[in-house]
Parts: structure tokens; C-alpha cells; sequence
């Protein structure tokens, strides 16, 4: 009878100490993912001074879209924190965006080598980046479903593994 | 999106090509009814003497008579349609290759070779390969090409008298299509069919569009790779491919190529002695795989060039 009792005791054992190493290798493989979202950024904050040379020769009157990034990228992007490279995000895309506008008045722009080039990076860059944040979402999908679901959710609450938040763009 | 002449444009073109081997194909073919019925006939009529005079049963010598004229007739058929094949490439699909294809090249010697192939991942490495009838050329600023493939796994089994016997199973027969693709990377994604099991090279990469993932298992040897590769526009566009070829396609991404598996048990691009030539349906086929195969590269949208590979 012990030896049944003792079984049983070391196989929830075993079930514990596997799910817990599932969960801690599901959170790891989020945060790696947000990591690289990071890399990704960080390319898009190289890209800066690129956007505002060719931009403001063509707009003067938007100089306060431009000056803000440029701003931004004297800062050291290792030092930033979160909500600053979030700011940086936003200010980016509509940045881009204004940029691709005044492409449209400006034709010797949009034919020019310089744009062409820059056009293609960023494009580049945004599609590696909407890749970095599928993944992380696909990861922290995988992972919140281990923290709710039966039994591991028994574990994820007794060691504190939280639900964590898609990436929403 | 390219202008792909219709049939019956290259129908008029194909005519002259097809009317002069039609000619070729009639007295290669009489040529050997008349060879096959002087040699056959021979052949029984030595086997009725053989088997009258010499054998206590008739039968036998009858027998083995008539089965050797219709080995003899059949090396005959096959020597002639061979004589005509060669020439039925060179100038007809070569030149409806030439016709539908920019810079169109038809080899129908050469094939795609058994390390391309095994470079896929997608299949288990072949005991018997062939590959023949290879096309290349460009749509837009897209390089492609692609053959005929037949890959086979050898199976022996033992009954239970230890008796061994081979078996030949198929592992892929088709079209292997490879083309440039509009990004650069360099790892390797592959797209199998959905499986209960969960099995291939690299890591399992699940995807948001809950159709493709009911079609498809994607396997990575990088993750954020696979997702590049496979932006949702893609992932609509290759469930759409794979309804249009019947749902057996598998993809494989490496060396920044995607290559893709088309299923298809029948042997395209041969002609036959009993067949017309100028059989038009026939045409019709090798039309509609020509430019279904070429159509990937439009319905991928691999043309678009946007990214920083040109």
C-alpha cells in the first residue's frame, strides 16, 4: 500500500516539476520574442536620420513631425525606456506617413534614388517587424493558454506566472 | 499581371509545327504495322511448324510463339514512337514553351536534380529518382523553372516463409516548381499538409489564419523567419493556390527560392504513335499546365518587389 502511496506521490511530482519547466520555457520563448520586436525598433531607430535628411528637404512647413524623431534618435536607445520607445513608435509611423504624403506633391521625391531606397527598407523593416510581433503574439498565445488551462493553471498560480498581454498594432 | 496569349492564338501558331510531324507520325506508324506484321506473322507462322512437327502438344509452342511476336511487335511500336517523341518536343512543346514563356527554355533531357529535391525537407530522401522535361525561363522580373519529378522509396518485405519481395512506393510524382522569391532570408520554412502528427525539420510554427492552419503544418528553423516569409497576404494567396491545384501542394523556402510540390500521376509532353498530333485536346493539356504552373508566380504576387531584395 506505501509503495502505491509513494508512486503516486512521485508521479504528481513528476507532473509538477514538468509542467512547472513548460511554463518557465513558454515565458522564456515570450520574452525572447518581445526581445527581438526590440531588434527590430531598434533597426527602425537606425533608419531615422535617413527619413528626416530626405524629408526635410521637401517640408519645411512639417518641420515639428520631423524634428520630434529627430529628436528621439540623439537619445541612447539602450537607455530608453518602454514608453519612450512607444512614444518613438508612434512618432515614427506618423513620420512615415507624412513622408509618403509628401511624396505625392513632390514627383522629382518620389522618383529619386534616395526615396526609392528608403522606401524599400522601411517597408523591409516594418515587414520584419509585423513578423517579430506575430511571433511574439503567437508565443504569449501559447503561454497564457498553459497559465489558464487545467492542470497547469494549478502550478502557473502557485509560482506566479501571470497572463501576459498580446501586442496590439 | 502578364498577358498570357489565349488558345487560340497560339493554336494558329501551332498548327504548321504540329501538320508536319503529323506526317512523320503516320509513316513511322504504318512503317511499323508493317514491320510488326512481317515480323510477328513470321514469327507465328515458324511457331505453328515448330509446334505441328516437333512437340508432342502443340499448344505450348503455339503459345510461346504468339507471346514472343507480341514481345517483338511492342519493341517495334516502341523503337518507331521513340523516333517521334524526340522530334514531338523539340517542335512542338519546345516552341509552345518559346510562345507562352519570356525567355522560355524547354530541355527535355534535363531535370531538377535529386539534391534539389532532397534540399526540400519535405520528403524522405528518395532509393530511385528521375526527373525530365525541364522548363525555365522569367515572368516579369521573377527567374523560375521546373520538371517533371518522380521519386520512389524501395520496400522490402518478408512474408512468412522468409520470402522477401520489393516494393517501389511513390514518394512524389509531379512537377517540382521553383522560382526567386520576393524576399531574402536564409534559413528554411516548409509547408507540409495538417497531419494529426506534428513531425518535421525545425521548430513547429503556428500561424494566425485558422484556415491555413487547418490545411497546413509549418515547420522553421526560424520562427520570425517563417512569419517574413509568410505575411497573411501570402498565407491567403497559397490557400487559394492549393484549391486551384486540388489541395495537395507542399512548399519548402530555402535559399531564398520557394519551391513548390504540384501533384500530378500523368506524364505531360510525351506523344504518342496512336494519337494525332494535331489533336487539339491534347494541345489544350499541355497548354493549361504550362500556364497554370507560370500562373504561381502572378498568384503569389511574387513580382512585387517592395522589399530590399530587387
Amino acid at each position: 500500500m506505501l509503495k502505491i502511496v509513494l508512486i503516486a506521490i512521485g508521479a504528481i511530482l513528476l507532473i509538477c516539476i514538468i509542467i512547472y519547466n513548460l511554463l518557465v520555457s513558454k515565458r522564456n520563448q515570450a520574452e525572447n520574442a518581445f526581445a527581438t520586436i526590440d531588434v527590430m525598433l531598434k533597426k527602425r531607430f537606425d533608419l531615422i536620420p535617413n527619413l528626416v535628411t530626405i524629408a526635410k528637404q521637401y517640408a519645411e512647413h512639417e518641420k515639428e513631425v520631423f524634428s520630434k524623431i529627430a529628436q528621439m534618435r540623439s537619445m541612447n536607445y539602450a537607455k530608453m525606456s518602454d514608453t519612450d520607445k512607444m512614444e518613438l513608435d508612434n512618432n515614427f509611423n506618423k513620420a512615415e506617413e507624412r513622408l509618403l504624403v509628401i511624396a505625392e506633391n513632390y514627383p522629382e521625391l518620389k522618383a529619386s534614388e534616395n526615396f526609392l531606397q528608403l522606401q524599400r527598407t522601411l517597408n523591409e523593416t516594418e515587414e520584419q517587424l509585423a513578423a517579430a510581433r506575430r511571433t511574439y503574439n503567437a508565443a504569449v498565445t501559447d503561454y497564457n493558454n498553459s497559465v489558464q488551462s487545467f492542470p497547469s493553471n494549478l502550478i502557473a498560480n502557485s509560482f506566479k506566472f501571470t497572463r501576459k498581454e498580446v501586442y496590439k498594432y | 499581371m502578364r498577358n498570357i496569349p489565349s488558345f487560340s492564338e497560339i493554336k494558329e501558331r501551332m498548327v504548321p509545327a504540329m501538320d508536319q510531324l503529323e506526317g512523320l507520325r503516320r509513316s513511322l506508324l504504318n512503317d511499323a504495322k508493317k514491320k510488326s506484321l512481317i515480323y510477328s506473322g513470321g514469327i507465328l507462322a515458324i511457331a505453328v511448324v515448330i509446334s505441328l512437327f516437333a512437340t508432342s502438344n502443340p499448344l505450348y509452342g503455339l503459345l510461346f510463339g504468339f507471346i514472343v511476336a507480341c514481345i517483338v511487335s511492342s519493341v517495334i511500336f516502341n523503337y518507331q514512337a521513340n523516333k517521334l517523341s524526340p522530334l514531338y518536343k523539340k517542335k512542338v512543346i519546345g516552341k509552345l514553351v518559346e510562345e507562352l514563356i519570356e525567355e522560355g527554355k524547354y530541355e527535355p533531357e534535363t531535370g531538377i536534380s535529386e539534391a534539389s529535391f532532397n534540399q526540400t525537407a519535405l520528403y524522405s530522401r528518395p532509393d530511385r529518382y528521375n526527373s525530365e522535361d525541364f522548363i525555365s525561363g522569367k515572368v516579369g522580373k521573377t527567374a523560375f523553372c521546373f520538371a517533371e519529378v518522380h521519386a520512389e522509396e524501395k520496400q522490402v518485405t518478408t512474408n512468412s516463409k522468409g520470402q522477401t519481395q520489393t516494393h517501389w512506393v511513390t514518394l512524389f510524382q509531379g512537377f517540382m516548381f521553383i522560382a526567386d522569391f520576393n524576399k531574402d532570408f536564409s534559413g528554411q520554412t516548409i509547408i507540409q499538409r495538417n497531419s494529426i502528427f506534428k513531425f518535421g525539420r525545425g521548430q513547429r510554427v503556428k500561424l494566425e489564419n485558422p484556415v491555413f492552419e487547418k490545411h497546413f503544418d509549418v515547420f522553421s528553423t526560424d520562427q520570425v523567419e517563417a512569419r517574413y516569409i509568410l505575411s497573411p497576404s501570402l498565407m491567403e494567396k497559397l490557400i487559394k493556390l492549393d484549391e486551384l491545384f486540388g489541395n495537395g501542394l507542399l512548399v519548402s523556402f530555402h535559399h531564398s527560392q520557394i519551391v513548390i510540390m504540384v501533384k500530378c500521376t500523368s506524364n505531360h509532353f510525351e506523344a504518342s504513335l496512336w494519337r494525332s498530333v494535331r489533336d487539339i485536346e491534347n494541345l489544350k493539356e499541355e497548354y493549361a499546365t504550362i500556364v497554370s504552373l507560370t500562373s504561381i508566380i502572378d498568384a503569389l504576387d511574387l513580382n512585387t518587389r517592395i522589399w530590399s531584395k530587387e
